[in-house]
């Protein structure tokens, strides 16, 4: 047996780079400060400005392809889409160019515009950067710790790999179909016809297959009402990353206070 | 009309080979048990016969066409495969309308429906449960049915993935019978099973698989009796032909009835 | 003192017509390996459900008469009281698994924090755990990429693990090969030698007869024969009861009948071939 991988669990767990070694809780909370910052300053240098360090952060840390991957994404979803919903919606005087004479395209739509979508990326960044330098069990670690219910933390584990298993069991459902001469491949009808026969065995499964769970779960003392000891552990959080979780809560309020000002004191 | 596998082997996408050089020929009307350890190929092998896995290399040709130029579907009108979890498979609400399935799919005349229905309920035995729900009857039933539904696609060849597991007796005593049904209707059945007295009961032709290959294909009187072959393939003698090995009793003995008649004889012969 | 004592057991699950089990009266005693064998539905599971507190905890429906585990009925036992005392492994591998750790060794693990134990018990006790099931090369692997065999394998070590006084079996093997399925038989006879109680569903009869100390046979809902394996097993009127009898045992009664008796009827490979070799007397 591998004594390295043994001997990983009679330590605190150990990540390669400083950030994502942080506590899940540290790391949620100083993304959510940071997109939440966004959403209050509705203004396109901030965003823009968030979403650029965003990216350079990600490529810091190494994880600049998962990053990259879903951002793109985003940022034509929420982005470009919301740019041009807008420039329909919100209705401006100074006329910068049209389109084909049939549509103006103003300032103050644009400016709008761009500030809704930089708001909208610059808090969706935060969340993905969360999600890619944090994994589930970890969270969950870190929150069992705080006090939550480790039924809860059973539950939402559960239901990411349930979801994962739910492809896995697709596809061996969409087999025994085709075994017994069901057409699955071909055009979109065929498709379609096939898919009510896998729908009913995909959702039975995963119904009756609950039941049985449990009653697993139960074996392995799930209910038991002592203290329960971890074998996986982090590290606890060290004073440096309590600081700096502190300094980035301090730039928020700053930020929401600062927005106050402006909006209520220089109008 | 034959199902043929001329130096079949087979690779999941990521790489690893599951199945390497198959060569075998199984006639119409043969019955055929696969045996061997889990991981020696047995269910990629077969799923090679029904299109679910295509070869990487080497030919599959049923009934004379390759099934390279066929989807799954269209094969498995002429090879059934019944997989091992019957839930995987059933999707009706009533036995019936599970077993009828595939007939109107096909769009075939009522009267040809209920012809094959009754036919493939009456082999299979589920009678009593026709109305039922059936997620409301025991599993090792289920297991019937997903076979009777099958079998209402009357195909050549028949796959039975691992009938006998969790089956009591009665499970036991209708698979033989179905068996021997299928026999008289002319339709191959293969079997892949674990059960060795069952295989040595039901079966002419054993195959087995060991290390992803075919390591042996002969009579049960030949294979059980060959210690290489048990050795290499990790499995055991049925429980008589033990007896006869460790008593050192000649004739490849199987049944009770030969273990009577050698031990009466040596009886005999001591006297 | 006896682990388990039924009295006058009748149990209907919620919404069925027919009794699960009826008239049930057995004794388990500590330390010994009962098989439990009988047709398909003839309360087989439900008598498992029973003794593991399921029914009527989990399943509700209609209990009458005296269930006592451990001394304690038990209507009054605490349900997860009972679920850390007796250990469960199930037919179904699928769903055994918690699906919630990225390595068996995790996952094996996890019976073990649930119940406190501190980490480097927990470690010494996985270690040990899978060297018995022969599971060492599978630590790293992540469980929900198993095979059925290999997750009823760690199914099982993860129950061991707990080190249960009493162990409930159903029908562990019927995905495993017939190595496997030794190597299980062989480990729960190591754990019953340690004074565990096993209670074993199964429909391998050749080897409950080589291992079980005591056979129930369940049909419709009732116990039909309990009692030591040598008798239970050598008796042909199980065939016309739901439950099969080894084909040794089978062929000593046929012997009996063609008035060639062997000096008892063997349920054994091992006994048969004695037996044949002490004949004609040498």
């Amino acid at each position: 047996m591998n004594q390295e991988f043994i001997d990983s669990f009679r330590h605190y767990q150990e990540y390669d780079n400083w950030f994502i070694g942080f506590n899940p809780l540290s790391k949620l909370n100083i993304l959510f400060a940071f997109g939440l910052s966004a959403m209050f300053i509705k203004e396109w240098k901030y965003g823009f400005a968030l979403c650029l360090m965003y990216c350079i952060f990600a490529i810091l840390i190494g994880k600049a392809k998962p990053f990259f991957k879903s951002f793109s994404v985003l940022v034509l979803l929420f982005g470009v889409f919301t740019l041009i919903l807008r420039q329909f919606s919100v209705h401006g005087t100074t006329v910068l160019f049209s389109f084909f004479g049939l549509f103006d395209v103003t300032e103050e739509a644009l400016i709008n515009g761009l500030d809704m979508a930089s708001s909208l990326l610059g808090f969706s960044g935060a969340i993905i950067l969360f999600f890619i330098t944090t994994q589930m069990r970890d969270l969950m670690y870190s929150l069992e710790k705080r006090g939550v219910s480790h039924t809860v933390s059973y539950i939402i584990l559960a239901s990411f790999q349930t979801m994962k298993d739910l492809k896995k069991n697709m596809e061996t459902i969409m087999e025994s179909q085709k075994a017994r001469g069901i057409e699955t491949e071909g055009g979109i009808v065929i498709r379609v016809k096939a898919f009510f026969p896998i729908l009913g065995p995909l959702i039975l499964g995963a119904i009756s297959g609950t039941e049985e769970k449990s009653i697993a779960m139960d074996a392995r003392a799930f209910s038991a009402k002592c203290q329960h000891t971890f074998l996986r552990e982090l590290k606890p959080v060290p004073v440096y990353e309590k600081i700096i979780v502190l300094l980035v809560n301090l730039f928020f309020a700053a930020s929401v206070g600062f927005k106050i000002y402006t909006i209520f004191i220089l109008k | 009309m034959a199902i043929e596998m001329k130096n079949v082997s087979f690779a999941y996408p990521n790489g690893y080979v599951a199945n390497e050089n198959l060569n075998l020929v199984i006639q119409d009307g043969e019955n055929v048990a696969i045996i061997g350890q889990n991981g020696a190929g047995k269910t990629t092998a077969v799923k090679l016969m029904n299109g679910l896995h295509r070869p990487a290399s080497g030919e599959m040709i049923i009934n004379g066409y390759d099934i390279k130029d066929k989807t799954c579907a269209q094969i498995s009108a002429d090879v059934g495969y019944v997989f091992q979890n019957p839930d995987d498979q059933i999707f009706n609400s009533s036995v019936r309308a599970e077993v009828e399935y595939m007939p109107r799919y096909y769009k075939l005349s009522e009267e040809e429906i209920k012809k094959r229905c009754d036919k493939a309920i009456e082999l299979t035995g589920i009678q009593e449960y026709l109305k039922m729900n059936p997620l409301d009857i025991p599993y090792p039933i289920r297991k019937f049915v997903a076979i009777a539904a099958i079998l209402a696609t009357e195909p050549k060849y028949l796959i039975l993935d691992e009938p006998t597991a969790g089956q009591d007796k009665w499970g036991i005593e209708v698979l033989e019978k179905l068996l021997t049904g299928m026999q008289r209707e002319g339709v191959s059945v293969i079997t892949i099973t674990h059960d060795m007295d069952f295989v040595a009961r039901n079966y002419s032709r054993i195959i087995v698989m060991a290390h992803k290959q075919i390591i042996a294909d002969s009579s049960a009187r030949e294979i059980f009796w060959n210690e290489e072959i048990l050795k290499e393939a990790g499995i055991k003698k049925p429980q008589i032909a033990q007896v006869a090995a460790q008593l050192g009793l000649k004739g490849n003995i199987l049944f009770r009835d030969e273990l009577t008649t050698a031990v009466l004889q040596m009886e005999g012969s001591r006297l | 003192m006896p682990i388990i004592e039924l009295k006058n057991i009748n149990y209907k699950y919620p919404l069925a017509r027919q009794y699960a089990l009826q008239d049930v009266n057995c004794t388990l005693e500590k330390g010994k390996f009962y098989g439990l064998i009988g047709e398909n539905g003839g309360g087989k599971t439900t008598l498992c459900n029973l003794i593991r507190g399921l029914v009527p905890h989990f399943y509700n429906g209609k209990l009458e008469g005296e269930a006592l585990v451990f001394g304690k009925d038990i209507r009054d036992h605490d349900a997860d009281e009972l679920a850390v005392k007796i250990g469960y492994v199930f037919q179904n591998p699928f769903n055994q698994l918690s699906g919630i750790k990225e390595t068996v060794f995790e996952e094996i693990a996890m019976g073990l924090e649930n119940l406190g134990v501190e980490k480097e018990e927990i470690i010494q006790k996985v270690i040990h755990v899978c060297k018995l099931l022969k599971i060492e090369d599978l630590i790293e692997r992540n469980p929900n990429e198993l095979s059925g065999g290999q997750r009823q394998r760690v199914a099982f070590a993860s129950i061991i693990a707990m080190d249960n006084d009493l162990l409930v079996i159903d029908e562990p093997t019927s995905q495993l090969d017939p190595q496997g399925t030794e190597d299980v038989f062989e480990i729960i006879k190591t754990i019953k030698e340690s004074g565990k109680t096993i209670l074993l569903v199964e429909h391998k009869i050749d080897l409950i007869a080589e291992y079980c100390d005591e056979v129930l046979v369940m049909e419709k809902g009732h116990i039909v024969y309990f009692g030591e394996t040598a008798n239970i097993l050598s008796d042909t009127a199980l065939l016309a009861k739901g439950a099969e009898i080894p084909q040794v045992a089978i062929w000593g009664n046929e012997m009996k009948e063609i008035q060639r008796p062997l000096q008892y009827i063997p349920i054994t490979v091992s006994q048969t071939v004695e037996l044949i070799r002490k004949m004609g007397g040498n």
